[in-house]
């Protein structure tokens, strides 16, 4: 397992990919398979970043859980916000229609299993990504 | 890393990896485009939501000025980004 406390900015994403490149070392895991979890670790945190209700920094936990890896995000001072709740885009919408927001957690629900705790104003959102061959 | 070039014939070269730390910068350097523009993809490793959202973006742009943009060479990790978040259809892709 791994964890880190990373700036509640757009700009920290470089250190969060180092923080998975650093668990897939660790767990002797090949680097090149690591694109879904760093598309989910994006996609999670920069929506935290930018629709986030809490403040200070960010914690990020990395673990092996079964046949996948389970990242955390965890977010302190905040309202209970479990992001399984919003309404998926029309995928049929033409694109001119279309908005950016949302898209994100729209891949992330094709790509990993969600899990949202609240408890005493601190948040907890995990994403478990399937290991890729 | 990523970077992005554009050359005189309205065709875009990125490398490397299209992040949202990265899109405003892309977004800039993507408004140069004109007429029916070409993206080379060939060297783009990565790309997010954020990333996407600059093509969307672009195209749109392109397309209320009558004009048109093509992906070409796009890698089948970046591709599979795009079909998930069902552009696949949507846009042009090779």
């Amino acid at each position: 397992m791994i964890e880190r406390t990373l700036p509640r900015r757009i700009d920290a994403l470089e250190t969060l990919f180092e923080t998975i490149g650093a668990f897939y070392d660790a767990e002797r895991l090949d680097r090149d398979a690591a694109f879904n979890v760093e598309l989910v670790a994006e996609e999670l945190f920069t929506n935290v970043v930018r629709h986030g209700h809490g403040s200070g920094d960010i914690g990020v936990r990395l673990e092996r859980e079964g046949a996948g890896v389970a990242l955390s995000l965890v977010e302190h001072g905040t309202d209970a916000f479990d992001p399984r709740t919003v309404p998926a885009p029309d995928p049929d919408l033409p694109l001119e229609q279309r908005r950016g927001g949302g898209m994100g957690l729209h891949i992330v629900r094709q790509l990993a299993e969600l899990r949202y705790h609240h408890h005493e104003r601190t948040g907890t959102l995990t994403a478990v990504v399937p290991l890729e061959s | 890393m990523f970077e992005i070039a554009i050359d005189g014939n309205s065709r875009a070269t990125l490398t490397g990896r299209l992040d949202a730390s990265q899109a405003d910068r892309a977004m800039e350097s993507m408004s140069a485009l004109t007429g029916d523009a070409v993206v080379d993809c060939a060297g783009l490793d990565y790309i997010s939501s954020a990333g996407l959202g600059v093509i969307v973006e672009t195209y749109k742009r392109l397309a209320r000025a009558q004009g048109s943009l093509r992906l070409v060479r796009v890698t089948p990790r970046v591709r599979n980004v795009f079909a998930l978040a069902n552009l696949d259809r949507v846009l042009t892709i090779e």
